[in-house]
């Protein structure tokens, strides 16, 4: 159940040039949120900028009621909250949105990440970690201050990147790195800007045997432009097979095979 | 009251606040048909304020009675259904579907949508808007509240004839039609190209309007436009205001409209005025 709640800041700091990581405590709101699900944060002091943003939870620790969030200081709402301190309180709605899901049995997973999409996936691989699920994460970024410190990876996650401009990792899409654990994974996640998604797709199917009926299972959440963040407006919807699906409370995470990336000839 | 659009169909916001104490809601419009809405993006913050094109997207009238007609009896408070047409018979279809039902309070005629194709024709033609108010009339048994539009010259002759035809009051405003250019590919942002203005940043275009409009007409009118807290609520009812809608500010704030009933009560306990009665329309002069 979302709640309205302050966040309590309990560290925040910039982790590379461009990425950041804010640690809150919040027990309302922590005690039932799970990795791929968000909260959506007035990052205002007046009413300008005036909406909430949404941020995905990068780290949930239900025993301390601590979560973090990773983000890009990029507009007026993630600049501001790059500036709270220690003790600020932060007017935070959630946890909103739907989970990722392990299904049942599965043993080892693939995490595909892109930007500041690597946050669920920690969150994720933190889950894996304690269910004793084999994990490999996969981070893409345009170049290596994109790219998340290994030190915010649980320990006993694989960690692999890609950079665009090859200044580290494999130079080219995180994408290209799936091929090498598709077949020895039971699951895929992702998480990043809707061409990474893309791309993954038309490579899971070109990975995927012709005639399977049982195609690996892919989950993944989506970023969106929102405004109220709990169903309402209508603003944050996807194409889907089933129509337009509202990213806020029908997603962020949403099963491939359901994903269109165009709208067709209208809605 | 929450404004048209802003708290869904019927209980979303329910499980997050108790909007029991609000005199009513109005739900997003509904229309004949199921809409889809329109392309992304739908909406962009603007300074204080916000710009959609949504597009009305909607079960049509017989999916959302279905899944909601008989929900909105335990609702706990007045539910309102906002209603668009695009002809004055279909909103007279869509006002005698609602015949029956226990949980509908009022309608709210939405003759101004400023995001849908001829949404504007009825919220900026006299005629035209009496002609769509007397047919919901023919067979509605509800109380009619119709909901004008800013983007008109002149809202006065609006107002009236809106009165004219036997509306039972009326909303005042609908969103500004504006629209935000991407600089970078050089193309209008918003899907469907114009968009409505709303939040804090229009709230004095609404008080205007309202306070034009009330020497004008002798029904309630209720003030809706930019309002986030009691002292807003009260620039309308004084303009002339008998109730009023809060909208975007509950995207922010949940609890937003709440925080206003609770305000205007603060300010009545704090003020000689007694009843929320006497200020309607005070900030007008005093007959000579």
């Amino acid at each position: 159940m979302p709640v309205l709640a302050p966040a309590r800041v309990t560290s925040n700091a910039q982790i590379s040039d461009i990425l950041y990581w804010i640690t809150f405590q919040s027990p309302e709101i922590v005690s039932s949120s799970r990795p791929g699900q968000f909260v959506h944060m007035i990052n205002s002091d007046s009413q300008d900028p005036l909406l909430r943003r949404p941020y995905s939870l990068s780290a949930i620790d239900a025993d301390s009621a601590r979560a973090s969030i990773l983000y890009h200081a990029v507009g007026r709402g993630s600049e501001w909250l790059a500036q709270r301190r220690p003790g600020d309180l932060i007017d935070s709605l959630g946890p909103l949105g739907s989970a990722f899901e392990f299904a049942p049995g599965s043993q080892r997973v693939l995490m595909v990440g892109g930007g500041i999409g690597m946050g669920p996936l920690i969150a994720l691989a933190g889950d894996a970690e304690t269910a004793g699920i084999e994990c490999v994460l996969l981070n893409g970024a345009r170049s290596a201050e994109g790219l998340v410190p290994p030190e915010f990876i649980p320990v006993s996650t694989e960690f692999h990147a890609a950079t665009d401009d090859g200044s580290f990792g494999a130079k080219g899409s995180v994408v290209d790195l799936v091929e090498r654990w598709f077949g020895w994974c039971d699951q895929v996640f992702a998480c990043g800007p809707n061409p990474m998604l893309r791309a993954l797709e038309v490579s899971v199917k070109r990975l995927s045997p012709v005639h399977s009926s049982a195609r690996k299972p892919v989950q993944m959440a989506l970023e969106a432009r929102m405004a109220c963040g709990v169903g309402v407006c209508y603003s944050c919807v996807h194409p889907t097979r089933r129509g337009p699906k509202r990213v806020c409370t029908e997603g962020p995470v949403f099963d491939m095979r359901e994903l269109l990336w165009d709208w067709e000839s209208g809605i | 009251m929450t404004a048209s659009g802003t708290s869904g169909f019927g209980a979303e916001y329910a499980r997050i606040v108790d909007l029991a104490k609000l005199g009513a809601m109005v739900t997003k419009t509904v229309t004949p048909r199921p809409r889809r809405g329109n392309l992304t993006p739908r909406t962009v913050e603007t300074p204080s304020g916000m710009l959609n094109s949504i597009g009305l997207p909607n079960p049509g009238i017989e999916g959302l009675l279905a899944r909601e007609g008989r929900a909105w009896e335990s609702l706990g408070m007045p539910v309102i259904v906002s209603i668009a047409g695009g002809s004055a018979s279909e909103f007279r279809d869509l006002a005698a579907a609602l015949e029956g039902y226990r949980g509908v309070s009022a309608i709210e005629a939405n003759f101004s949508c400023p995001n849908v194709e001829d949404g504007m024709e009825f919220a900026t033609d006299p005629e035209l808007l009496a002609l769509a108010t007397g047919a919901i009339l023919e067979v509605s048994s509800l109380p009619l509240i119709v909901k004008l539009s800013p983007n008109v010259t002149d809202i006065r002759p609006l107002a009236v004839a809106a009165q004219q035809a036997g509306a039972h009051a009326l909303t005042i405003m609908n969103t500004i039609l504006g629209m935000k250019i991407d600089v970078h590919n050089r193309r209008p942002f918003i899907g469907a190209t114009f968009a409505g203005l709303s939040g804090p940043a229009v709230r004095p275009v609404g008080v205007r309007l309202v306070y034009q409009a009330w020497p004008e007409v002798d029904i309630p009118i209720i003030g809706a436009g930019g309002i986030a807290c009691a002292d807003d609520a009260l620039e309308y009812i004084l303009a002339g205001a008998s109730a009023v809608q809060v909208g975007t500010a509950s995207f922010v704030r949940p609890t937003a409209a709440l925080e206003v009933v609770e305000g205007i009560e603060d300010y009545l306990r704090n003020s000689e005025v007694g009843s929320i009665d006497r200020l309607v329309g005070l900030a007008h002069p005093e007959p000579a």
